[in-house]
């Protein structure tokens, strides 16, 4: 009987523990609810937490922040810029979290209410307005190093006149050309999209590849959306009218054009382009097998990684002849705190380090994209032919997926993708209407 | 004696409970893993909860109706399944014929059964990327030297050819444990049988045919379940090597609803597919083991 008992209570014992070990996880997972909850009805930076990193303060206790990082090209960048901060600030330790799928792993932490403290975003794409609509990020509208801000930048950033994020960086592309090799074959720089079927053809007969692609990493969709933001005008109202259904697909004729553009360009592509990520494209024209790739002032780092040497620079993707050049861009970055972030003081100084001129000026010359910050020049050469289109607005246009819904840029690469593989334009302005109507 | 009785009873009734409890951590870890992800699964196919708003809409089923009338959807369930069907069929037929094999007298038997069961312990993550390094680097190769057009290229970037490239390395995995299981269902068979059979003058096709298929059916019942369920729900191989790409041509059931749910923010749409994907497997496996039961 006494064995009996000892084994019914061994049982009962057994099972208490592994149902309290799952109960652990939920009661962290309500602990954190709570705080956002507690975040949103408090104003975000509520005298508890505060009070709570001042004790740490002065308890001596180092405070662990996690940065989740989304662009991994700047990962060194915001390595070197943390060891700095780190130095200055030796109670405040942040890890850097960087995922070869950022964007999936942060809307899975943020589906799951595991957001991490501190993490840079796009302040215009459509993830980040859910974010904000859904108070899962700290107000700093009345943050000191907002002011820091260059003057009208930081209200195209806004929600409801309100900041959720210190903007760093804006982006713009175009086409990277390897100047020796145009050099090498007499090229010029191509002023209309006609002239640059012309480059591309003369560097083919020439057994150069013209254009490195990574079209296993989506590159037909992103530069259909260059070719859009050229060929569709006024396309803000276009992409409203296809969803509201007063309009289609078929009704503009910048659709067909710009398909029929990314059918012509893949044929100067090099072999087997949906073979090639977006890293071994770059690898190829930092390589001087190719002698162009398509794409934005973000990959700059990248190339100067592959190849320090490299001779370069840029040019807008041209126009057709008769039609305005018009290049696209968005904020390239932004850095935002998260409301469930438990030691807000020490974020906010991270964001205000970042805000400082010198460490803005750093980012700026490392990255080559124009900076948010005061006083911030940007001197990188390479990137300039393009920077110079931001003194003109009109040259100027946002990337149509910042217009579109979550999810919608995911089927339209993946339909550009097939339009790409099977030259079929008609199933892609079929395609592409289901998605934009639907959306 | 009816003391002794009694005391038999409660000594039978304190051994039940015991066992009761015994089944109690099983119980909670099915409830908590599987039984609770179910109905809360089953309830935001309902909503339109995109994984992130704190409030949401019951749509009642909206969500299902809006799945059985999407094309692209249906096409990928098409296309599942004929992966599926292809994978049953031949890593089914090669498990039994290497368990034919290696459950001969041979030299190195057991050298051989390694090699083959070796693919099982490995990850399928790991093996996806490997295999992308052959497809990506070294066929492309050979197609090049041999002059053989359809591989000069990767056979993951195109889309005719993607989806059966992704097989390929299913069945070289999935392959493995099929084998182990049809080698032990072998090694169950009496040889008081074979050796009876071989007396009556069968020949080796007779045996192989009228005494080990039959009664090897159950283990190839269970390595049909078990390959038509891993064919179903692939998902690893292809965020190894395509993540569904080029387009959608190597999109299937699980890898659509992940999109569903984490890349365009469909909570409620992604849950309503898994309901439905649930549904399925329930049916096939329910069909199967009556299938089973009816030839036993």
């Amino acid at each position: 009987m006494k064995q009996v008992k000892f084994i019914a209570s061994a049982a009962v014992l057994l099972s208490t523990a592994i149902l309290s070990s799952c109960m652990g996880g939920t009661g962290i997972s309500g602990d954190s609810t709570q705080t956002a909850e507690q975040s949103a009805d408090t104003g975000k930076t509520n005298a508890a937490e505060q009070s709570s990193a001042i004790s740490n303060e002065n308890s001596g206790e180092t405070v662990h922040l996690e940065y989740f990082n989304v662009k991994p090209e700047v990962e060194d960048i915001y390595n070197t810029l943390i060891a700095k901060f780190e130095k200055e600030n030796p109670d405040i330790v942040i890890e850097q979290i960087n995922d070869p799928d950022p964007t999936t792993v942060l809307q899975t932490r943020m589906s799951t209410n595991n957001m991490p403290d501190i993490l840079s975003h796009w302040a215009t794409d459509p993830v980040f307005k859910e974010m904000v609509n859904n108070e899962m990020l700290l107000d700093l509208t009345d943050q000191e190093f907002l002011a820091n801000v260059k003057d009208g930048m930081l209200e195209t950033v806004e929600y409801n006149g309100k900041a959720y994020c210190l903007p760093i960086s804006m982006n713009a592309a175009g086409v990277f050309y390897n100047k020796d090799i145009f050099t090498a074959n007499q090229l010029e720089v191509p002023s209309t999209y006609e002239e640059f079927i012309q480059v591309c053809q003369k560097l083919q007969t020439a057994g150069i590849t013209p254009l490195a692609m990574f079209n296993q990493s989506s590159h037909a969709g992103q530069t259909i959306e260059m070719l859009q933001v050229e060929d569709i005008s006024n396309f803000e109202q276009v992409f409203a009218d296809i969803q509201s259904g007063s309009k289609s697909v078929a009704d503009f004729d910048g659709f067909r054009i710009t398909a029929n553009k990314i059918l012509e360009l893949n044929k100067y592509a090099q072999d087997d382009s949906f073979g090639s990520t977006y890293e071994q494209a770059i690898a190829d024209f930092a390589n001087g097998s190719a002698a162009m790739i398509i794409g934005g002032i973000w990959m700059l780092p990248t190339i100067n990684e592959d190849n320090d040497s490299l001779n370069y620079s840029t040019f807008a993707l041209p126009a057709s002849e008769d039609e305005k050049t018009v290049i696209p861009y968005q904020n390239d970055h932004c850095l935002a705190i998260s409301s469930t972030c438990e030691h807000p003081q020490e974020a906010l100084k991270f964001l205000a380090f970042m805000a400082e001129q010198e460490n803005a000026q750093y980012y700026a010359d490392m990255d080559g994209s124009p900076s948010y910050i005061n006083g911030v020049e940007t001197t990188v050469t390479q990137t300039k032919p393009l920077l110079d289109y931001f003194n003109d607005p009109q040259s100027l246009g946002i990337w149509p997926d910042q217009i579109w819904n979550v999810g919608v840029i995911d089927s339209m690469n993946s339909y550009a993708d097939e339009l790409v593989q099977s030259g079929d334009v008609d199933a892609y302005l079929s395609n592409i209407q289901t998605v934009l109507q639907g959306q | 004696m009816r003391q002794v009785r009694a005391g038999v009873q409660k000594k039978s009734v304190n051994r039940k409970g015991v066992f009761i409890f015994f089944t109690l951590p099983a119980v909670f870890l099915y409830s908590f893993f599987i039984v609770y992800p179910l109905i809360s699964g089953l309830y935001y196919s309902l909503t339109d909860w995109n994984g992130m708003s704190k409030t949401f809409h019951y749509v009642g089923l909206d969500n299902y109706h809006k799945i059985l009338s999407d094309q692209t959807s249906l096409t990928i369930v098409g296309r599942t399944f004929g992966y599926t069907f292809l994978l049953v069929i031949i890593c089914t037929f090669m498990a039994v014929l290497l368990a034919l094999l290696l459950n001969r007298n041979i030299k190195g038997k057991s050298f051989f059964r390694a090699v083959y069961f070796f693919p099982a312990v490995l990850s399928s993550i790991t093996i996806g990327l490997i295999f992308n390094q052959i497809y990506s680097n070294l066929l492309p190769v050979i197609g090049k030297t041999l002059h053989i057009p359809i591989l000069s290229q990767s056979l993951l970037s195109n889309s005719q050819t993607a989806m059966f490239a992704i097989l390929l390395i299913n069945i070289w995995q999935g392959t493995a444990l099929p084998t182990v299981l049809a080698i032990s269902g072998l090694q169950t068979i009496s040889n008081d049988i074979l050796e009876a059979a071989r007396i009556d003058g069968a020949s080796h096709g007779q045996t192989l045919r009228y005494i080990k298929l039959p009664l090897l059916m159950p283990t190839i019942s269970i390595i049909i379940i078990f390959n038509a369920r891993s064919g179903l729900m692939v998902f690893d191989y292809i965020k190894a090597t395509t993540n569904g790409g080029p387009g959608f041509s190597t999109m299937s059931i699980a890898t659509l609803i992940y999109k569903h749910a984490f890349t365009d923010m469909r909570f409620g749409y992604s849950s309503a597919e898994s309901t439905l994907c649930f549904l399925l497997i329930t049916i096939f496996a329910l069909l199967q083991l009556h299938m089973s039961r009816v030839k036993d």
